[in-house]
């Protein structure tokens, strides 16, 4: 279903792309979230957001599960608004408790990110020139 | 007149939707259809040609497969936001109707069930039928030894190896037993839940 762009047969590359993919999946729910964090969104709009600003690509039909499993959660509300383009959208927004979510979601996600980020600064400059090699 | 003609795939598409979303309650299933028909609409920006309405439907993706990751997402969520034994029993055995690895899960959880069930009934049973109930060592014909547990027929031949500890040790097991079924459904279907992400690509 995952599919990465750069097809390599060079197993650690494929290991990497795997990789990259699991990362991605466990944080997509906080993505979709954040997107969410400056107001209410339509579907199509989330996908745009995450494309633009978070470089994520999600397979189009797969997103309204995704909020739906959010809303079943109490994460998220929607609710059908009559739009402008002529037939109706379904806009999403943020509940209480899913932006305390997203908060405590971001704050986790901060404090990973720069352990993380200390304990591989050392190796960054040689992963460039090794992906610039490739 | 001509936004009906170039609709019309859209409409087949979200029909074949439909027909595969007859689990789920007529409000879900609308609900479903209405989100993807609204997405492809915006998708689209007004341009109802053809070409433009088909490849929206083609990039959106098999409508068998969209329909089957809805139905299994949103059953599964229920699960998410309330995780007891009877809604896991439920769903899974909704799942288990989809097809795949649920069926398996949903016969291996009946499975659990079963052989806890009889650990629990036999220790309970225990009290009122002390000489007939237990976990027996029995002789059968070719001279090998073979276990039952629960009822005994009355006269048979056989050991009541456990005698009274087959009530605690029968609760116990039971309740052991029970509870990692529905540990290993609810880890399922949450399992099920997360990958909503199946769709997600990596842009590298």
């Amino acid at each position: 279903m995952y599919r990465v762009m750069s097809v390599s047969d060079d197993p650690l590359e494929v290991d990497l792309g795997k990789w990259e993919i699991q990362l991605r999946k466990g944080s997509l729910s906080l993505a979709v979230l954040a997107s969410l964090r400056n107001g209410e969104l339509y579907g199509l709009e989330i996908l745009r957001r995450l494309e633009q600003i978070a470089n994520f690509t999600v397979a189009e039909g797969t997103i309204y599960p995704l909020l739906n499993r959010l809303k079943t959660a109490g994460f998220i509300e929607s609710d059908w608004v009559e739009a402008e383009a002529g037939h109706p959208r379904k806009y999403f927004r943020l509940t209480v408790g899913g932006r305390r979510y997203l908060i405590g979601l971001s704050r986790t996600w901060h404090e990973f990110a720069r352990g993380m980020n200390q304990l591989l600064a050392p190796l960054e400059p040689r992963v460039r020139g090794k992906r610039r090699a490739s | 007149m001509v936004s009906a003609v170039h609709l019309e795939p859209l409409e087949m598409y979200l029909q074949t939707v439909r027909d595969h979303l007859q689990l789920l309650s007529p409000e879900d299933s609308s609900e479903i259809i209405r989100e993807l028909r609204s997405h492809v609409l915006d998708r689209v920006r007004g341009d109802l040609s053809n070409a433009t309405v088909s490849a929206t439907l083609t990039r959106l993706g098999d409508p068998r497969e969209i329909a089957r990751i809805n139905l299994r997402m949103r059953v599964a969520a229920v699960v998410v936001a309330h995780p007891t034994p009877l809604t896991v029993a439920r769903t899974l055995s909704r799942l288990a109707a989809i097809g795949g690895k649920g069926f398996l899960i949903f016969i291996l959880s009946l499975t659990g069930y079963a052989f806890a069930g009889c650990w629990l009934l036999t220790a309970l049973a225990k009290p009122f039928a002390p000489d007939r109930v237990g976990l027996w060592l029995l002789p059968d014909p070719t001279g090998d030894l073979s276990l039952s547990l629960g009822r005994h027929g009355a006269g048979a031949a056989g050991v009541d190896i456990l005698g009274w500890w087959i009530i605690p040790i029968g609760l116990m097991v039971g309740a052991i037993c029970a509870f990692l079924t529905y540990r290993i459904d609810l880890r399922f279907i949450q399992g099920l839940a997360g990958s909503q992400s199946t769709g997600a690509r990596s842009t590298v």
